[in-house]
Order: C-alpha cells, then structure tokens, then sequence
C-alpha cells in the first residue's frame, strides 16, 4: 500500500525540468526519530521546483539543489512531512517522526479496486507480508493460521503438502467446498495460498461480510481471499536472500501393547469359546502359555517409530531482486523449498519462480505483467485415504505385532493376510510408493488507460495452466497388489487443467464538490475452465520390479489389462456488475453492489443468478459534536451495516443432465468368449450420480454490524463484528437410496444459518527506542445451525464411511452440522449383571443375561454377553432390552464455542521474539482410531492401544480360564475396560472426546547484526538470524495426535474425525534474511 | 464533452453486452466431450447396443454372477455350504443364515442390482421413444425391438434376483430421474412379479431366437432364454416365500396360475429342440463355460453370463474362489476351495452310475506337486468350476479365469416342465415322465436303462423332482431358492441333520461308508471328471468300492499311503453343533429365508422396512 503512495509521490515530480546550471549537492542520511534505524525509499524533494530523490537502503541521499539555497521536503508514508531550509550545508541529516494519523492511510482491496481504510464499509481482515514474513512456514496458508478473526485454517494432517482448509465464518455450504474464493493480482487462482511462495506476498486482505463479496457474485459466499504480490520499488536493485533449514519430528505416538502384553492378548483371542483346532493354532505360531514368559524378553519394537520416527531435515533458499525506474518497476523472486515428511518415503519439494513487470507509458496508459511458475513434487501416499478401514496405512503402524516376526516381509509373519488384515508397515511404506509432479502456471496482464483524469478503464487478462503428473506404484504386499495376485501395479494420472479469465472494468468518479464523493464501477467478466483428465493403470507387473522400472514399463504379456479412462470437461462463466460508492463529508458511507452471474452448471433457466448488496458506515468520530468534545483518546471510531446476497455453483459439471459416458469396465461385457463389448453407462458426467434438472445456485445472504474503533493515537485498534448468514438452496450431494442405481444426487436442499461474533485487537503497548511490544488477539464465536432440510425432513442418520454401514453422524433441524451419533458407553458387564449356573460335571459357568439389563450383543458381533463384555445404556423407551439403534444419541459436535489467536511480537535492541498461539474451545473430536485400536473387529495378531491392558480378564496367572463369578469379581477388581469387541465398530462415547486445545504454534527468536557491522561488509543492509519452533507444545486432553485432524472432508456433513491421520510434527528450524 | 463521453461509452458497452448475450446461450452450453445425450445414443443402433451391453455390464464382475450372487447368496442348501469359521459380517454369514445388516458381502451386490434396474429402465424409456424405434428402417426397427426386449429381461433378471432374496424390495420400473420420489417404499413382491412376467411375454415376442441371431450365442438373451426365465419367474410366483405381513412362508392361493405359465413356457422351448437341447456329455456343458472352446452344439446352455476382462467389473472369480482346490505352487496356480460340499450329498448320487457326482462335487485336490489326491469327506469342494479346464496356469498372475456362470440350462426347462405338468394335473403325464427321465438317462451315460423308477403319484413325482433337481443343478445356485419355493428348506435342513448323524454314526445308509480311506497322490490326467475319479489312488482298490466299505478302520495307513479322514472327517461338532462351522447354524424357519437388507439402505431410506427376523 505504501508502494501506491511511493508511486504516486513520483508521478507528481514526473517530466520535471531538469537540472540548472547553478548548483550544488546536498547529501545526507534519513533515519527514524524514535529508533534511530535508517529508511529506505523517502522522498526527498526541492521545494516549489520538481528536483526529487529518494534515500536508498541506508537511508542515504544525494540532491542538487541551487547555489542559493532551497527547502528539502522530506515525504515518507506513516511520517510527519518534514521541511528544511538549506542555505550552505552540504550535509543535512534528517529525523522523521511517525505520524500515528497518516498510518492509517492504507488502502485495502475490496475487489475491481481499493479503498483507503477508514472508508471501508464492509468487513475486511487485513494482514501484510511483514506478518508473514514473520514466520518461516512452507505455505502462506500456515502462516495465517489463527491470525484473522473469522478466518479458519486448518491443516487436515500432517502430512507433507496436506491440504489446508481455510473456512470464513465458519463457511456456508452443507457440503462441497467451503473455500473462499482467491484473487491474485485480480485473477481468480484455486488454492492460491498453497501455490504462493509466502515471500512473494505483500498483503493479503479477507472480505468477510457478503455485501463485500457481492461483487464477486457466485462463489463470493464463502468469503473472498484478495492476494497483492509484490511489485518492485523504483531505486537502484535490491537484492535479498533469506534461507532457513530445519528438522521436523513427531511429536507424540499411540501408546501400544508391548510383545507380552500382546501375547497375553492372544492367548486369550485363541482360547476363550473356541476349538481345539484354533487353540492349537496359537501353539503352533506363539508357544505354550508356559513358554510366553519369553516375550517379556523379546525386543520391543515401536512401529510407529520405525514409520514415522525419522528426523525429517527440510530447507527453503529464497532470492528476490527488486527494483525499477521511475517507468517500469520489477520484482522476480525464486523459492526452493526441499522437505521431508516424518513417514518414510514421503517428502515435499518446491522450486517457484515468479516475475512481476509494471510500465507506464504515460500517466494515462500503464500495463502490467505477472507471471509465476510452480514446479512441486509431493511423495508419499499418506496414511489416510477417503476409503473405509481396509485401506487406512496407519493401521499397520499401531497394530502390526510389536516385535520381529522375520525380517521386514509383511508375508513371513502373516503368510494369510485375511485372518491379521495387516502387512509389515516398513515393507508396506516401501511398497506403497507415490509422486505428484505439479506445474502451475499462472499468468496475467492488464493494459489500464485514463481516458480522463478521473474515468479509467481496465482489462485484465489471465491465463492459468495447471499440469499435474502422479504415478503411483503398489507393490506386491500393498492392498492394490492382493487384489491383482499380488502383483505390483502402476497407476499413472494426469490432469491438465486451463483457464482463462477476462475482465473489464470502467471506473468512473465524477467531481461532486468538496462534500460529496462518489465512484463508481462497471464491468463485466468471463471465466472458462477446461481439465482434461486420464487415468491409466498397469497391472500384474513382474514381482521384483522396482517403481522407477514399474513407470515406464510396457504391458506385461498375457495379460488382460483396464483400459485407460478419460474425462474432459470445462466450465464457463458470464458475469456482469457494478459498484457505486459514495461518501458525504466522509462521514457517512454507502456502498451499493450488484452482479449477476450466468453459470453452465445449471440448465437453462436456472443459469442466472443475481447478487445484490449495500453497505452503510457512520464514522462517527468525523462527527463535529465528536470533534468538539475533544477526546483526545479517541481517534476513530466507525460504525458498519451490510446486507446482501452472494451465491455459491462449486459443482461438477453436467449434474443436471443425463449423460452417458463409455467405459469398459463398470460398463463393459463380453458378448464373446474373449472380448469385451464396451459399454455406455448413464449417469452424469462425472460418474455414476443421478442428474437433477432442477439444480440451481445456491443462495447466501448475510447480515453484517460492526464497529471499528481506533484509540490512543492508533494504539489500540479494535474490531468488532456481528454476522447472520442464512444460505439457502445449499448444494448438496446428497445421498439417495441405493435403490434409485445411484449413491448420490446434487440436490438444492435445506437453509442453514452461521451466527457469529468476531473481536479482533491490536495493541501497540511500548515503543521506546529499545523496545517494543506489539500484541494482538483475536477471537471468534460461530454458532452453525441448520435451519431446514430437504421435503420438511426434520433429520437424518449420514454415515462418514470411515467403516462400512456405521451411520454415525446426524443431520438435524435446528442443530449444528457435525453432530455425532452413537450409543453412550456405559462400562462393561460385570458378573451382577447375570444369572449363572455351574455345570456338575465340568464345574464350568455358563452366564446368562439378566432380562432387565440392557443386551448390547448388537455390538458384539451377535453373540450373547459375557462379563466383561462392552455395555451402552439403554436410552429408548421400547420395552425390549435389546439394545438397537434407537439407543443412539447426539454425543457432541465437531464445532468449538470460540476460536482465536494470541500473537506477541517483541524487540529489544537487535533482538526480536514473537510468540504465538492459537486456540480452540468446546469442540469435540471422534477418535475413530481410538474406537479400532481398542477393538477386535473379527481379526486376531492384531496389536490394540495400551490402554487394553486395563480389560476385563477371563484368563488367571496359569493361562486357565475363570469361570467361577467370584474369582472373576476378583481378578477383574483392579480393571476398568471391556474385552475389546469382535463384530464391526459401533461409534460409542467412548470415542468422542474434548478437542480444546492451546497450542504454542510458534516461537522465533531472531537477531539483526548492527548496522556498524554490516556497512564493514560493503554490501550487505541486512541482516538477521533467527530460530523458530512450530507447533512447540500443544495443551489439549485429546488421547490421539492431533485434535484438529480431520479426514473424512469429502462429506463436509462429517466433520472433526481423526481416523488415520497423518500425525503432527514439531519443526524446529533456524534461517536466515539477508538485503543486499 | 465529459457526458458525451460517458453515454457513448456506455452505449458501447450496452452493444457489447447484449451482443454477448445472444451468444451467451451457446457459451453457456458445455457438455463433457466425453459424454454423449440421450437423442445421440438412442439415435444409433451402434450406441443403443453400447448402452444395452452396459445393462449387461450389471450381471458380471464381483459383485454380480461373477463371485458374490453365484458362489455366495445360494449357499447354504442341501448342496453345498462356504469354507471356513463364521462371521456376521462376510461371506459365511450368508451361507449359515446369520448374516448382519451390514454384511459387507450383500452390499454391494445389491446395490449393483439396483444399478442393472435403472440401467434398464433407461433403456426402456427411451428406445421405444426413438425416431428408430417407429420411423427408421425396417431393419433398425428389428434391431431396436430386440434391444428393448433384452432391456425388458435383464430388468426382470435383476428384480427377480433381488426379491428371491430380499422379499418386498422397491422396485421403480421407470428412470431415477423421472421418479416420483426416490425413496420408495417396499413394494408387494406378487405386484412386482406380475409385472415383469407380463415384460417378459412382450419381450419374448421382440427378441428372436438363438438360430435368428447367431452371434449371441448364450451371452445374451434371446428368445428361449427370455421363455426359460419367464417360466422360472413364473415357478417362484407360484411357490412359497417368506411374507411380510403374515412372518410365515406361505404361496398364493391361484399359484396354478403360473405353474401353467411355466408349463407353456417350457412346452415352447421344447418344441424347439434345434434352438436348445440336451448335451449328451452332462460334463461338456461346464467345460463349455470355461475357454473359447465350446462342446455344447445343442445349447443346452441357453443364458450364461460372460466373464472377461481380468477386472473386478466384468470378469468372474468362478475358479479362483470355488471349484476344485489347486495348490499355489502346482504347475495349475492357486485356485478354489471356497465352497465345500455337505458331507452327505456325495452319497445322495448312485455311487456307480451317475456321472454327475464326480462332475459336480471336488473329489481330489491338486497337491504342489501337480498331483490329485482325495479330500476328506469333509472338505470336498464344488467341481463344475476347474482352473484346470481354463487356458490360466501357475504362471498366470490373474484372479479371473474367464469363466462364465450358466444362468438357465435346457434340463432346466425339462425338469421345470414335468414338475409344472405333475402340479396342473396332479399326476405326472407320459411327457412330464418322460422329460425327468430324459434328464436322468443323460446322468446314467451308459447305465441309461438303470435310471431310478418314476414314481407315477403325484407326490412321488414330485419327490422324484425334488431329488432330481438336486443331483443335477448342485453348485449351481439353484437349490436353495427351489426348497424356499417348495417350503422344504427347514425340513432339508432337519433332513441333513439326521442324515449326518448316521453317517457319524455309520448306521443306515452309511453302514458300509469307512471312516478311513488311505490315499497316495496319483497323476491328474486331465482326462473325465468320472475316469478322474476312478483312477485315484486308493488302499482297497475301485474308489467306487473304497466308498462303501468299511475297510481297515485304523488311523495307521498302511504303508505308502496317507491317512485321509472320510466318515471320521464328519462329526457333530463341525457340521451341526459348532456356532462357527455348523450347517445352517443361525438359519429360522420362517425367518432367515431372507436376507437382511444392508443397514446402509435402510440409513438412506427412511420408507424402507428391515425384513422381519433382522
């Protein structure tokens, strides 16, 4: 923003006269009056004639002035103007004073255009690259988590480039995507905060209410990120290096069973209610019971150290050169980022390289060219995928047999996968290999000419190429491989995806007098995507083939192959809007809004859709009876209302039509013996969901109240905001009955409503010259509601899918999303909750179920309770004590009470220190992997949680079982958990836990060499060091990884599960910032 | 001037926008280039055709005919029953009647059911309303005939598949996206019935038969498979199932009705003997569904669903998981074992004369060494099903051998006639006695004049039936919904009980079966399924003998032979009492003749009612 003003500052003094004959040089150095550090690009000018310069990176200057004297104006943005009289000096030295007023005169992006600040009307969330710059994070994204309130980020897992999901109040849609809308340099851009490089970055502003993002129309709903990069500063290159390495490592693990507690566990799988055969089983593959003292002996293995113990190195080099004349500016910068995952073959490189141009031909036509090139290889397949359990990775880590069974073969220990359904996770983590090869190109330009001082018109052109490569190898024990006799296969995708955008504005502000000011904009938009997408897959490979061979190998013989398959869409967007902004006295502020989008997602007659807003703002503080009461203290205060309307059309193409497309396989047979007739299949064209003719945009409209106040000379800054966002229609894929031949339909269904408040403070508490302390803080509260569902259902049961047919979230009227639903977990049977009778003969126990207790055999796998068996509570009012799915309950939901963010940044002489942290309050988590590694599921050799040490115990010291209910009372006094469950999982309280958490998301401590030392260099201005900690210590009673993890996004009605989730590092790095 | 400006300036724009939205339609308009509307595929007979295969498509792969409904959803009956222990929530919960609602092994083939359905009923709605279909030639109008015929059928297959085994399903009879609603409720299976019997009969007039389309082979349906199916349909319409209302199995009272479908049905097929006839090698009929290399010049097999493809989607795992037992490290490559034969039905066949016991139940496995030996009596496996009879061998990788699955059969038809003729008449007519003894005499090979006597009573006629179907269609996937239509399936299993425990026991029928047979590996000759047999390797001589004769009784083989288990394998533990391999444990009469629908069905459709007894 200071840059616009810098531009401007030049403009006045461009096509001066140059110099005269009678002169002399004036030179100096500029510094800041309360530190005393020098500034860099003050504009140092001759009074009343139209010589200027400006100091460079030492705050240096050198001018020529007349023989006879003149007056120096100093300019410099955020300081007091200051004038000297020159008369013989040959060296003047200046200080500047900041100027708390003019800070303010920042502008900020509201989208075709900027506003300065205090002339904003809607609710905006601001952050600078100086904030960023803070933190050396691998994506922007990271950076701004916790920092804006209102914005949520989140980082799904913890997997090197895992996606992180950014949210606007608490986001709008019921399903698919919730993400804002991003705006780089006025062209729309997916992800751009995973794209960018966060260096390259000099503000970044967030549109907030719906009024603001109106003009944007469709997919404005979910809040508008509007992304400026840096342009370079006109004066002579500057040249800055920054470079920072460091070591990732996990930071803390499941707790498992050790070997004998393992055995233990097995003995009794084995021999409780089985036969001879299964009991000689256990013999054969573990020993006797007598022998199991061994394994008290037997090395300890920690498969998830072995996995994802490794200290994971990772370094970023950054170059940026800047610079320009007083008619082009330019900035190029490079980015190489290399970063290993803490999972075994997983890893992350980066190389971005990006150049921004800008010329002015004239002061009325200037152009504009950007342009940005992405090259990224993300390794690993992850831990999680969007399967149900049998292809979750992590799995293998926690319940593989905590010992050696033979070398690292997943088949020497299990040589019949189906009874343990698990592999050796080191083998599988080097059989499972994946790489995405990534290449963005982004590109724009715009040509902007003033046909009058005050009328502009402006074309931006963008141009964005995505190519993206990912080859996937499985190898003979990965799951892919048992499927395809355990041979390796190859998977090879590709998609490249283009998109242009044009967009053209006119911007027009007629001269209304001193009091009134009005501006308006028109414009109109196109925006066309077209992917193209194939898929091949190579199956049956030989069984010793190495992945880098398994890529570029050919058809095995004798093979029946897949075809390879292949999807080409597009997309195309008409838009049209305006703007008309008006202000009187600058007091009172009003901002109208309208745009009309035209989408080819919908049918016609259902294309069209029309986005209104207003905006109004009073500041008060403008106000003569404000101004006469003379509040010192007081130095703005503002006051906002909103309201309208954006739309959101994040669907797949064609979902309104009946298609059909053709494909060999689920559309394929053989009319002969030895060949296949392909097939075409209906459905719609991105697969096998039923069409809906009557599908439209969803629509979002919000309410908006806040206020901004300003304090004791623009120390204290606080904003407050209200929101009510009521979005109907919402675009829901939704499931439908199996029995239609689909799974699901995109429906416009339902209204839900967002209700939140929003604080955020900045505080600048100490500025001494060897001193300061800034702080901010910012917090959110959000209340999620869902208003109405489809035909007046008042709700229903969803299933997350992390296990097949587990409905295990419910969607209900007047709840929020995300509720969990399952049993209440009420403990274990114990003996007093049966009848028994001994057999005469055997002297063995047989325990029947008391009619008035509550049967929870539903969750064992259909068999009779025993004591020790898992109990729920029986919450229906039906008679029978069977327990079913009526005794299911809301156990809590996935959306915190408030949210926040704490940053403290502080320096002292050279030293500087920002600590940050972030917060979450009241939500709650489902551990899905706590509810399986607690569980027996139906497989035995299968490793549980730790905590399973705590079980009901059937088996005495000598490896008998007890039968006897008195023993059993007594051997089972000191325990407190159930026999882990055969059967399939059921969602219990037991798994829902408090998902709260303070964590300390970074630390840096930095130092900037003195500037006596560096001038010794002769070339460096700068120089800083610094080391930093992310994510140093999280406070949370959550028992998994991570309570934030998130993994089953696909279905956004299933939020806040952590069910193999990549686990969470800790990044301990130490860097370096160089200015040349 | 500024004003001038400004209205010039926005004329431009107004010119500019409206000359963008003429053109906006068009823009707006982007359809996939890798996709094609309605009006271009029922437009071709080419697509029409590529659209009927994919109907096709539903019948095969995994979780259709290809694994999950044949070797799976017919099991356990008097034939056969699924290896291994018992779980809720796979595959032998199914086959011991304790399957859960969220049996992950019913799922999915119910949903790919359904998938056929609206597959179908696409098709049903727009090939009659094409522009081919009324104005294109008159060959194109032959053509769209047939497809909508074959549409209609596939559709009838599909429903009837899911009502044998689920009961009242819901069932739309047209598209998804021209419904009603789509959550329908269940729906009376005697409505639905009704409704694709009276599609069948128009198919059968819309689809020619075998001879008039010769590249169909027994791939498709033509028109004596569309008469076979409708006669089948017809039979079950007409025979007991589990209602819902009443929690009893119970038929309709005009069920004669459709005995005479199925008797007319079956009478026109037999009237056309050149479209489908007996095979005189009862064996050849199995081979034939095994290479490219067919031994069925009678087509006796009338409708086969075709596997190909080495995927999960249109391939079958016939071969891999059941059928005979092959050793991974044989020379053959691993195959088979997943279903095993209930101990007793290797004594139900004439243990000399009828050829199909050795063809239709795995005596021997195939040891690593390449080489049969016999099974314990306990393990025997399915036999129709053999990757030795395919073109795979040990050095093939692939899981899908190709094997096709036989839908209906002409000995079907025959047994299906005389058992509908004994019903309508009360006495079985000389062709009722004659077709049952046509199908016997094909058994007999060699022995055709020692056939069994018919029983010329109504009731003995049918008993006769009752055991005939039995030996002739075992593995076959056929049984278990013939006993449900009868009502006998609770008794069959009592049945089954009784006659294990003598077998135990070794009284009654079983005196003479030997709790030990002695075995050494012996060369598979690759020859007949009954020389195979023949030709084991045996202490005591002619299997045929060793399997009626008490022999040495001693665990101890004599020497150079292994002990193999026979009536000793059988014991109450492991085939009645044990609650994870007993036959039929969990199964209720009047209660698990059906299955439960999958409890994600139920989540998405709130009109839908579990069956009762889940």
């Amino acid at each position: 923003m200071s840059r616009v003003l810098l531009f401007l500052a030049f403009f006045s003094f461009f096509g001066l006269s140059v110099t005269k004959a009678q002169t002399r040089q004036v030179s100096g150095t500029v510094k800041d009056k309360t530190d005393g550090q020098p500034l860099a690009g003050v504009s140092v000018s001759i009074k009343e004639s139209k010589i200027a310069t400006s100091t460079d990176a030492n705050g240096a200057y050198k001018i020529t002035v007349p023989v006879n004297g003149a007056t120096l104006t100093f300019t410099y943005v955020g300081y007091k103007t200051k004038n000297v009289t020159v008369t013989g000096q040959t060296k003047v030295d200046v200080n500047l004073e900041e100027d708390a007023n003019t800070l303010q005169e920042v502008t900020v992006n509201i989208g075709y255009g900027s506003v300065r600040k205090e002339a904003l009307t809607g609710s905006v969330s601001s952050i600078t690259g100086k904030d960023i710059d803070q933190f050396p994070v691998s994506t922007a994204a990271q950076a701004l988590a916790g920092k804006l309130a209102g914005v949520s980020v989140t980082t799904t897992e913890g997997s090197p480039g895992a996606e992180i999901v950014i949210k606007v109040r608490g986001g709008s849609s019921l399903t698919g995507d919730n993400s804002p809308l991003y705006i780089v340099d006025g062209i729309q851009v997916e992800n751009a905060l995973s794209i960018l490089s966060p260096n390259e970055i000099q503000s970044i502003d967030v549109l907030k209410d719906v009024a603001s993002t109106s003009i944007y129309g469709s997919r404005g709903a979910n809040g508008v990120v509007i992304i400026t990069t840096k342009s370079g500063k006109k004066g002579r290159p500057i040249v800055s290096f920054d470079a920072y390495a460091g070591a990732r490592q996990i930071v803390n693990e499941l707790d498992v069973m050790n070997p004998y507690e393992f055995i233990k566990y097995q003995y009794e799988l084995y021999n409780n209610n089985t036969n001879q055969e299964v009991k000689d089983t256990f013999t054969k593959k573990y020993g006797t019971f007598e022998d199991l003292d061994i394994y008290k002996n037997i090395q300890n293995i920690d498969w998830q150290d072995k996995v994802f113990g490794r200290q994971a190195w990772s370094n970023t080099e950054v170059l940026n050169l800047s610079g320009g004349t007083s008619k082009t500016t330019y900035n190029a910068s490079v980015n190489n980022t290399k970063e290993d995952g803490i999972m075994l073959n997983s890893g992350y490189r980066r190389t971005f390289a990006s150049i921004r141009l800008d010329h002015k031909f004239s002061d009325k036509f200037r152009i504009g060219l950007n342009a940005r090139y992405s090259r990224q290889r993300v390794d690993g397949v992850g831990t999680s995928s969007t399967g149900s359990q049998g292809t979750n990775r992590l799995r293998n880590s926690v319940r593989y047999q905590p010992y050696s069974g033979g070398g690292d073969s997943g088949d020497l220990f299990d040589a019949d996968y189906l009874t343990t359904g698990l592999t050796n996770p080191i083998t599988l983590a080097n059989q499972e290999l994946k790489y995405d090869y990534r290449n963005d190109l982004i590109s724009s330009g715009y040509i902007q000419y003033s046909i009058l001082k005050n009328l502009t018109i402006k074309s931006t052109v963008g141009y964005n190429r995505v190519n993206r490569h990912t080859n996937t190898f499985n190898g003979p024990v990965s799951n892919v491989a048992r499927n395809n006799a355990g041979l390796p296969a190859i998977q090879l995708d590709t998609v490249a995806q283009k998109s242009f955008i044009n967009t053209n504005t006119i911007n027009y502000r007629p001269n209304l007098g001193k009091n009134h000011s009005l501006d308006l904009l028109v414009g109109q938009e196109i925006n066309m995507v077209d992917i193209d997408s194939r898929t091949t897959v190579l199956k049956f490979l030989p069984i010793n083939i190495s992945a880098q061979d398994a890529f570029v190998s050919s058809t095995p013989p004798n093979t029946i192959q897949d075809r390879p398959t292949s999807l080409i869409s597009g997309t195309r967007q008409f838009s049209i809007f305006g703007r008309a902004s008006y202000s009187f006295q600058n007091k009172y502020l009003a901002t109208v809004n309208f745009r009309t989008d035209a989408s080819s997602l919908f049918a016609a007659g259902k294309q069209w859709g029309y986005f209104p807003s207003a905006q109004v703002a009073w500041r008060l503080t403008e106000e003569k009876f404000i101004k006469d009461m003379q509040l010192s203290w007081l130095d703005n205060f503002k006051v906002r209302f909103s309201y309208g309307a954006a739309g959101n059309n994040r669907i797949g193409q064609d979902l309104f039509r009946t298609l059909f497309y053709l494909s060999s396989t689920t559309g394929g047979y053989a009319e002969t013996d030895g060949s296949i007739s392909t097939g075409l299949i209906s459905g719609t064209a991105t697969g096998n969901i039923l069409s809906n003719p009557n599908i439209t945009w969803e629509t979002n409209i919000s309410k908006n109240l806040g206020i901004d106040i300003e304090l004791f000379k623009n120390k204290l800054s606080l904003n407050l905001d209200y929101y009510d966002n009521r979005t109907k229609n919402l675009l829901l894929n939704a499931n439908v009955p199996q029995t239609t031949g689909y799974s699901t339909q995109q429906q416009n269904v339902g209204k839900t409503q967002n209700r939140g408040f929003e604080l955020q403070l900045n505080y600048q508490a100490v500025k001494t010259r060897n001193f300061s302390y800034n702080t901010s803080f910012n917090i959110s509260f959000n209340k999620n509601k869902i208003v109405e569902l489809q035909n007046g259902v008042s709700s229903y049961i969803t299933q997350s899918g992390w296990v097949n047919s587990l409905g295990d979230f419910k969607v209900e009227v007047g709840k929020p999303v995300g509720q969990f639903y399952g049993f209440v977990s009420d403990g274990r049977y114990t003996v007093d909750d049966f009848t028994y009778v001994q057999n005469t003969t055997t002297g063995v126990y047989t325990y029947t179920l008391k009619p008035t207790v509550a049967n929870s055999r539903v969750l064992l796998g259909n068999r009779d309770p025993q004591p020790g068996d898992m109990k729920v509570q029986k919450l229906s009012s039906s008679s029978s004590m069977m327990i079913g799915d009526d005794d299911r309950t809301v156990l809590g939901t996935a959306q915190p009470k408030f949210m926040g963010g704490f940053n403290n940044q502080f320096a002292y002489k050279n030293f500087d220190l920002t600590v940050f942290l972030n917060f979450s309050y009241g939500s709650k988590v489902y551990n899905a992997n706590k509810l399986e590694f607690t569980s027996q599921y139906n497989v035995k050799d299968n490793n549980l949680l730790a905590v399973m040490n705590d079980r009901w115990q059937n088996f005495d010291a000598n490896g008998v079982k007890v039968t006897d209910p008195v023993v059993l009372t007594a051997m089972n006094a000191n325990t407190t958990l159930w026999t882990p469950t055969t059967g399939n999982y059921a969602l219990t309280s037991y798994a829902i836990e408090n998902g709260s958490f303070l964590r300390i998301s970074n630390v840096t401590l930095g130092y900037s060499l003195p500037q006596s030392l560096i001038k010794k260099t002769g070339f460096i201005s700068k120089l800083r060091v610094y080391g930093t900690v992310n994510n140093l210590y999280t406070i949370t009673g959550y028992t998994g990884y991570d309570p934030e993890a998130n993994t089953r996004r696909s279905n956004p009605l299933t939020p806040g599960i952590d069910y193999a989730a990549y686990p969470r590092s800790r990044y301990i790095l130490a860097g370096i910032n160089m200015v040349f | 001037m500024n004003n001038k400006f400004i209205k010039s300036a926005l004329m431009v724009i107004a010119v500019g926008a409206l000359s963008i939205t003429t053109s906006c339609k068009k823009y707006l308009d982007v359809q996939s280039s890798s996709t094609s509307s309605p009006d271009v595929v029922f437009e071709s007979t080419a697509n029409t055709n590529a659209a009927v295969i994919a109907i096709y498509n539903r019948l095969c792969g995994d979780n259709g005919y290809g694994s999950r409904i044949s070797t799976l959803f017919g099991l356990t009956a008097d034939d056969f029953k699924t290896s291994g222990s018992y779980s809720s929530s796979d595959r032998r919960g199914i086959s011991m009647y304790g399957a859960s609602s969220d049996n992950t092994d019913l799922i999915n083939p119910f949903l790919q059911l359904y998938s056929g359905v609206e597959r179908a009923n696409i098709c049903i709605k727009y090939i009659p309303a094409s522009k081919l279909y009324t104005n294109g030639s008159d060959a194109e109008k032959t053509i769209m005939k047939r497809y909508y015929g074959e549409a209609l059928t596939l559709r009838a297959q599909f429903l009837y598949e899911l009502i044998r085994n689920w009961g009242d399903v819901p069932a739309s009879f047209v598209p998804s996206a021209d419904a009603e609603t789509l959550y329908g409720p269940n729906v009376d299976r005697n409505k639905t019935y009704d409704q694709i019997i009276a599609d069948l009969k128009t198919a059968e007039d819309l689809v020619p038969w075998r001879s008039g389309i010769t590249e169909y082979g027994s791939f498709r349906y033509t028109k004596g498979a569309i008469k076979g199916l409708r006669a089948r349909i017809a039979l079950a319409r007409g025979g007991y199932s589990l209602r819902s209302a009443s929690h009893t199995m119970e038929r309709s009272s005009d069920y004669l009705t459709y005995y005479k479908i199925a008797f007319e049905e079956c009478l026109d097929i037999m009237n056309h003997r050149s479209e489908h006839n007996l095979n005189p090698v009862y064996e050849n009929v199995f081979k034939s569904l095994h290479t490219t290399t067919r031994y069925d010049d009678a087509h006796e097999l009338m409708f086969e669903v075709a596997a190909f493809g080495g995927n999960a989607s249109t391939d079958s795992k016939l071969g891999y998981y059941n059928g005979i037992r092959f050793n991974s490290a044989s020379t053959f490559g691993s195959g088979g074992g997943g279903m095993n034969a209930i101990p007793t039905y290797f004594y139900e066949f004439d243990l000399t004369k009828d050829c199909r016991r050795d063809v239709t139940i795995g005596v021997f496995e195939i040891v690593a060494s390449s080489k049969k030996i016999i099974n314990t009596l306990f393990n025997m496996t399915d036999g129709k099903f053999r990757k030795s009879w395919t073109t795979f061998n040990g050095s093939s990788a692939a899981q899908n051998f190709s094997i096709n699955w036989p839908i209906l059969r002409f000995s079907d038809v025959l047994l299906m006639y005389a058992e509908a003729d004994n019903e309508i008449n009360g006495a079985p007519s000389a062709a009722a006695v004659s077709a049952l003894q046509e199908v016997q005499k094909r058994a007999y090979a060699g022995f055709e004049t020692q056939i069994p006597v018919t029983p010329m009573d109504k009731t003995g006629f049918f008993n006769a039936i009752v055991k005939e179907r039995l030996l002739e269609f075992g593995g076959e996937g056929i049984r278990k919904y013939d006993l449900i239509r009868w009502n006998l399936l609770a008794s069959k299993f009592d049945e089954i009980r009784t006659k294990i425990r003598a077998l135990i026991a070794g009284t009654g029928d079983y005196a003479n079966v030997p709790n030990y047979i002695y075995a050494k590996e012996g060369n598979y000759l690759m020859g007949t399924s009954v020389n195979e047999v023949a030709t084991l390797d045996l202490y005591g001589g002619i299997p045929n003998n060793v399997f009626a004769s008490p022999g040495l009784n001693s665990s101890t083989a004599p020497t150079g032979y292994t002990t193999k288990n026979w009536r000793k394998a059988v014991s109450e533990d492991n085939s009645i009492t044990s609650t994870s391999t007993g036959i039929a444990y969990y199964f209720e009469a009047n209660k698990k003749e059906l299955f439960p629908y999958p409890k994600t069905t139920l989540i998405e459709n709130p009109n839908m009612v579990q069956n009762f007894g889940y």
